[in-house]
């Protein structure tokens, strides 16, 4: 019997590690950035800037901004590299400076997102409006047209309150080409704005007066874009979900203000040279339009595709940087929530949705009331404004790690230049958040009466009620990946009751490849995008009880990991793991459900599309013996591998593998002996196990599965067809899955560079 | 061609070369700590900023 010590280095041998799932690449964080910061700044800031500071401040307006945000990126790209956790400015301030700073940059942190997310609301409101009224579909005008505008945007950010309340958010790889295609699109006017002005250089003379209103207009205009240049902030949310954060962190925030920066400067020249013969200057033109003027100028651009074209590119830009941003902001309240700053209230989760909703509720309150009541120019300015605030004390943060931590943090980069970039910022921003009161003097009321507020929230609740959870900023460590053994198995395991039968399973493959096969069991924890990955380990209960089920099957005798892996999308989570872990084969369960517009479901079809490792799919296989073996054969890719999981999985002593091929009448059959003949011998069994069985038939689904029902285990490659065609046009091998009623195992073989590809993209 | 354009393209221009320049500077340096594997502030200024590194 085991004494004391002995039990407990067992236990602590088989120690269940957790971590993050990072599948975030550098491509994906940059274009998160990019996404937030399309949304709405230059569409919005286009006209209004133009009115203010005329045809050339808008371009200097963008230009300068550009200097100054990038500065503010450098000191997110030093503090995120040296803690890269999710939390964004609210982590940097706690450690600079403390709790009470910590609270007023989460609070601000929260507006400030929340109050962009109006602007987004109103963007694509004015914009898809304006767009079906010159279509003749509203016919609205004056009050009566703001009242639809308003409508549209209470509309709007309803329906994205709604998003984040039921968990659902777009996956990296979507908004990652919805960015791209966004961006793609704004070049491409840059670029017809360049085009048109080299066949008509005339066009370049709606640059004069060049300054009409003088230079002072600049800072006004600097400080209501400022909104367009606030993405660095999602960005550092990202930091448990990123790829090598220390090094991917930085280079993403500072490529996106690259990025936006040639964007802004190249489509704000296109608005300018693209409107002609107007009766007017062109800059009056388009700054009589206000918002919509950017719009207005494109059409003239493009008279024939440039409202449509405009119109589309606002619709996603608004609405994925909306999403965005209401769940950015609910998190930040969350925190706030979690940490006892707020009542409680705000980090109730919702019992099955496991979203925030309370601190979700207030959020769509404040998103939806700033879009009803506040004008366009107001609300834009108060956005500006609280970002303005916000990234000051960034700056004053990294300056403060900087003088008091020079031993105790681990750096992935430090700016160039330091302290200049800081202190210019914290010079610059304090002076353009001076200016704003010359666009908007509401937003000097909103702003400064939310920060008030704030000080006097902390002072009398926050400070007496706060958790100390210095203990959780320390939580930087990623969890080191073990050597590469020979074979390495990665079985994905999703509930105690299906744990032991994979684990026979598992059993029966380790068995095949020998006793220097290593065994990694994983289970995903999915957490909504709303919910910090860091509060993961409420939901892990189920995982930990189904991962000692299967280690108390392995690891007796072979080499055992267990890692219970926090994630956004559990297929996306276990890609990337049996990526990473360089796994050879992934073992995973399958109920035999699937939801409506998935073959198998919505995990195991895209694991099965982009794993780029060998995969099983094992449904309903708990029987210890596998005496006969069916495997459906077209002579795919996947067949050999069909064959060789066959050979693991029969009872050796008695058992018989049938490779059966069903041909349509008037077709040739496929010759599966000669395909035996030629996998057979690689394989650890007698050929003697081994049949081959044909049939003719018109209905080959239906055939096999009539012969399925003679056998305890049918294998089946899983189909090469892409899994658009799959919901669409349905395949054999998917749906004979879901209709067989004996256990089965689904094989796909790795393809790496396709399988890579996919992933990619 | 007046003295604000002028002006306005020389700024502009400047502004859009300190936005590359800082970026590629920033990429360097990312690269660099890197290779270097990331270390303390003391580390790095020793090996890179200070120029006693590759």
């Amino acid at each position: 019997m085991a004494t004391g010590p002995e039990k407990e280095s067992k236990t602590e041998h088989h120690k269940i590690s957790t971590e993050f799932s990072r599948n975030l690449t550098l491509l994906q964080i940059t274009m998160m950035g990019v996404g937030m910061m399309i949304g709405a700044g230059v569409f919005l800031g286009v006209g209004n800037a133009v009115k203010v500071a005329g045809p050339g401040g808008v371009i200097l307006t963008f230009a300068l901004n550009a200097v100054i945000a990038l500065f503010t990126a450098m000191s997110y790209a030093e503090l995120s590299s040296a803690i890269p956790k999710a939390g964004g400015a609210y982590n940097f301030a706690r450690i600079a400076f403390g709790r009470g700073t910590s609270f007023m940059a989460g609070w601000m942190e929260w507006f400030a997102s929340s109050v962009a997310g109006s602007l987004y609301a109103v963007t694509f409101a004015l914009y898809t409006v304006h767009y079906l009224t010159q279509l003749g579909i509203i016919q609205a005008s004056g009050f009566q047209l703001i009242l639809v505008e308003k409508g549209a945007a209470i509309l709007i950010a309803g329906f994205f309150v709604y998003i984040n309340y039921r968990g659902a958010s777009e996956t990296g790889t979507m908004g990652t080409i919805f960015t791209l295609g966004q961006t793609v699109t704004l070049a491409f006017i840059a670029l017809v704005g360049i085009a048109t002005t080299i066949a008509d250089p005339a066009r370049l003379a709606n640059f004069q007066p060049f300054l009409p209103n003088g230079w002072d207009k600049l800072l006004i205009t600097m400080g209501f874009t400022y909104v367009a240049f606030e993405g660095f902030e999602v960005i550092a949310q990202a930091g448990d979900e990123a790829i090598d954060p220390r090094r991917n962190l930085p280079k993403a925030m500072i490529y996106s203000i690259l990025i936006v920066v040639f964007t802004y400067v190249g489509v704000a020249f296109a608005a300018i040279v693209g409107v002609k013969d107007v009766g007017q200057p062109a800059w009056i033109w388009i700054g009589s339009y206000g918002g919509k003027g950017f719009g207005e100028a494109i059409s003239q651009l493009m008279p024939s595709y440039g409202s449509i074209l405009v119109t589309i590119t606002v619709i996603f830009a608004s609405t994925s940087a909306l999403n965005a941003t209401i769940y950015s902001a609910t998190r930040a309240s969350y925190a706030l929530g979690r940490d006892r700053m707020l009542p409680k209230a705000f980090s109730r989760l919702h019992p099955k949705r496991r979203t925030p909703y309370m601190a979700l509720l207030f959020t769509g309150g404040i998103v939806i009331s700033v879009a009803t009541f506040l004008p366009t120019i107001d609300v834009a300015s108060s956005a500006s404004m609280m970002f303005l605030f916000l990234f000051f004390l960034v700056n004053l943060c990294v300056i403060r790690v900087r003088r008091q931590m020079v031993d105790e943090m681990t750096y992935g980069f430090v700016m160039p230049l330091f302290p200049l970039p800081p202190i210019a910022a914290i010079l610059i921003q304090a002076t353009l958040a001076v200016w704003l009161i010359h666009m908007s003097p509401i937003a000097w009321v909103v702003g400064p009466t939310w920060v008030l507020s704030g000080i006097v929230i902390y002072r009398f609740y926050s400070k007496q009620r706060a958790r100390r959870t210095e203990d959780e900023i320390v939580v930087l460590k990623e969890q080191p990946i073990p050597s590469k053994g020979e074979y390495r198995i990665l079985v994905s395991l999703a509930n105690p009751a299906n744990a032991v039968p994979l684990a026979m399973n598992c059993y029966k493959f380790c068995q095949a490849k020998g006793d220097s096969t290593e065994i990694e069991v994983i289970n995903m924890v999915p957490i909504p995008p709303q919910v910090p990955l860091s509060e993961a380990s409420k939901y892990s209960h189920a995982g930990e009880e189904a991962i000692i089920e299967a280690m108390l099957y392995l690891a007796p005798r072979y080499k055992f990991g267990s890692t219970m892996r926090y994630c956004r999308n559990i297929a996306r989570g276990i890609i990337s793991a049996a990526a990473q872990r360089k796994a050879d084969l992934l073992i995973m369960g399958w109920q035999g459900y699937r939801r409506k517009g998935f073959s198998l479901g919505s995990t195991v079809d895209p694991v099965l599309e982009r794993a780029t490792c060998n995969v099983a799919v094992f449904k309903d296989c708990k029987q210890q013996k596998n005496m006969n073996i069916l495997i459906p054969f077209a002579g795919g890719p996947n067949a050999a591998f069909a064959l060789e999981t066959a050979s693991i999985m029969v009872e050796q002593d008695g058992g018989r593998i049938v490779v059966f091929h069903v041909a349509s009448p008037g077709k040739p059959t496929q010759d599966t002996d000669v395909f035996l003949d030629k996998i057979a011998p690689q394989l650890k069994v007698p050929r003697s196990l081994f049949e081959s069985k044909y049939a003719i038939s018109h209905e080959r689904l239906k055939t096999i599965l009539e012969e399925a029902k003679s056998y305890d285990l049918v294998i089946i490659g899983a189909t090469r067809d892409p899994i658009f065609r799959q919901r669409v046009m349905g395949s054999l091998p998917e749906i004979l899955a879901r209709h067989c009623e004996k256990p089965l195992v689904m094989v796909k073989a790795k393809h790496t560079i396709r399988s890579f590809i996919k992933r990619w993209i | 061609m007046d003295l604000d354009i002028i002006i306005g393209i020389i700024l502009t221009v400047m502004a859009l070369g300190a936005v590359v320049i800082l970026t590629l500077w920033s990429r360097r340096i990312i690269e660099r700590i890197h290779a270097r594997s990331p270390g303390s502030l003391r580390e790095i200024q020793k090996d890179i900023i200070n120029g006693n590194g590759a």
